[in-house]
């Protein structure tokens, strides 16, 4: 853990106007990241953990609107224009999303897709990009980078395609990484070697990672300090396995006993299982 | 007698111009009356090609599956046999499996074995929004209407009109968070047991398994490489495939500590040779 601050968002509210009154989507919430951290925001679907992190990038639904201050690099990212977010976001933050089918455009080479962001972003020469491409796919561990990057992305299975999207989230050397459910829809085998892969990167490169799921054993393993979301608010927040072994709040508490390990440990007690 | 009985099904996919895909490498499985028998495991394994073949949506290369003793027809565009109609299935997207134009009242008797009278209609809609733990007033709602969770109890619901004796669930957690997985898996225990009927539940994920099934088989590159009682599976695994498994889970430690093993950090290979899902 570090004690220099890189990212701290401050009493951030995100109000969404519907046909029955205002509904407030995230209340009052405050989170720091510091630098080289992995943080981890955790709760069920539309406790307000995603918002949260679609309101660092800007990236809000349609008529959302964010209060409080989101501090990054000494300026309120809530406060820049589109075209100084546009500096920022896909550069110096980066997002990485639970469905790498839908982020990769599906007729263009991967080594394109990365050298267009590079050169879109860092005003490199194609040759230096296309270098950066095949290095980049080194780092996320795909093997024979210089075959991959001319391979399209349906000739790739699904943790490959969150490997090279995790790679063009990396390509200009963000400071902050943003991940939200990023191994939801893997298989546990192909989670753990993207899990194995964030932990690597985190130590390597040095980038932050705000890390959302709601698998708390996937938690358990990634993040350094964790937030638990309920209803747009934070309840809990901690060291990760200090907050899981011991909960204090009561939402902790239901969340970790709706795992699957904890039912199954709960059914062979009563002797359930024939 | 079983309730399903799945003996030695092949299912291979034939493509023009290209190779064949042998799906399912001859499987045999038997769901018993009361029993949850759970079938684990990742994309491409081929528990998907079976649970199709299961429930008759798709033939078997060859092999034969019995519901109740007898051989089951497979779908054709015309109604299915009364007696079939007793084998239903649950699917992973609820959404998909819903039609979203008509209210839940109108389409929840779509698969009721007999036509009701208006009066008996709603009381037989409420008796299944109340076994699925619904309100009864979600009768006039329609499915846009509903989170992720309660849209897969409605799928349940709809599936418990035909007042089926098996049905297949075909990874129906896996698009829910962790708490709307738990209340399912409870709901889906509750009513095998009340209903007395036998459930085929299949899953990637082994922990969710052995949470629910009596009987776990585990499935790799279109065979089942081990089986046994699910907990002995779990505490006992002897297969290195079904260890593996069990060691990618990750789990709440007092520390930090990664799935897996080292290996895992690469990725397997640069081009994926088949197609398959992801």
């Amino acid at each position: 853990m570090s004690d220099t601050t890189l990212l701290s968002i401050e009493d951030l509210s995100v109000v969404m106007p519907t046909a029955d009154g205002s509904l407030e989507l995230v209340h009052d919430t405050s989170i720091r990241i510091g630098e080289g951290e992995v943080v981890g925001l955790a709760g069920e679907s539309g406790s307000g953990k995603s918002m949260t992190a679609s309101a660092v990038m800007g990236i809000l639904p349609e008529g959302a609107t964010a209060s409080g201050r989101v501090m990054f690099e000494g300026r309120d990212l809530l406060t820049l224009s589109t075209r100084e977010l546009n500096e920022v976001r896909g550069n110096r933050i980066s997002i990485v999303f639970q469905d790498p089918t839908a982020a990769l455009h599906p007729l263009l080479r991967i080594g394109t897709q990365i050298t267009e962001h590079l050169i879109h972003h860092t005003g490199v020469s194609q040759k230096q990009a296309d270098a950066r491409a095949v290095e980049l796919l080194d780092l996320v561990r795909i093997r024979d980078p210089h075959q991959a990057v001319t391979a399209y992305p349906h000739q790739f299975s699904g943790g490959m395609r969150q490997r090279a999207a995790i790679a063009i989230a990396l390509a200009c050397e963000p400071r902050l990484l943003i991940a939200d459910e990023p191994t939801t829809a893997l298989d546990v085998t192909v989670q753990a070697g993207i899990l194995r892969l964030f932990d690597r990167l985190a130590r390597e490169t040095g980038v932050s990672m705000l890390f959302i799921t709601h698998d708390l054993g996937v938690m358990s393993a990634i993040a350094d300090r964790t937030y638990i979301f309920k209803d747009g608010t934070v309840v809990e927040h901690g060291a990760t396995n200090e907050i899981l072994n011991s909960p204090s709040h009561e939402y902790t508490r239901a969340l970790i006993a709706s795992r699957a390990q904890s039912l199954a440990a709960e059914r062979t007690h009563r002797g359930g299982a024939r | 007698m079983s309730a399903l009985e799945i003996d030695d099904v092949v299912v291979t996919h034939r493509r023009r111009g290209a190779a064949p895909v042998h799906a399912v490498k001859g499987v045999s499985l038997t769901v018993q009356p009361g029993q949850i028998v759970g079938l684990v495991g990742e994309s491409g394994c081929g528990k998907s090609s079976l649970a199709r073949v299961a429930v008759g949506i798709d033939r078997p290369t060859s092999g034969t599956v019995r519901f109740e003793g007898e051989p089951l027809h497979p779908l054709t565009s015309r109604r299915r046999p009364r007696r079939d109609r007793g084998l239903q299935m649950v699917f992973q997207n609820p959404y998909a499996s819903l039609s979203p134009r008509r209210s839940i009242g109108a389409q929840l008797l779509d698969g009721a074995p007999d036509a009701l009278a208006r009066g008996a209609r709603a009381a037989e809609v409420s008796r299944l929004l109340r076994l699925v733990g619904l309100d009864e007033a979600a009768a006039a709602r329609y499915p846009a209407q509903f989170s992720g969770g309660q849209r897969q109890r409605l799928a349940i619901a709809r599936a418990l009109a035909a007042q089926p004796s098996v049905v297949v669930a075909d990874e129906p957690v896996t698009a829910l968070d962790a708490f709307s997985s738990a209340q399912i898996i409870e709901l889906l225990q509750d009513l095998v047991r009340e209903l007395g009927m036998a459930m085929l539940f299949i899953s990637h994920d082994l922990s969710l398994v052995r949470a629910i099934a009596d009987q776990t088989a585990v499935m790799y590159a279109g065979e089942i490489i081990e089986r046994g009682p699910s907990e002995q599976l779990w505490q006992h695994a002897q297969h290195p495939y079904t260890q593996r498994l069990i060691e990618a889970i990750p789990e709440i430690g007092t520390t930090k500590r990664l799935p897996g093993r080292e290996d895992d950090l690469a990725g397997t290979g640069a081009v994926a040779t088949t197609g398959g899902e992801s």
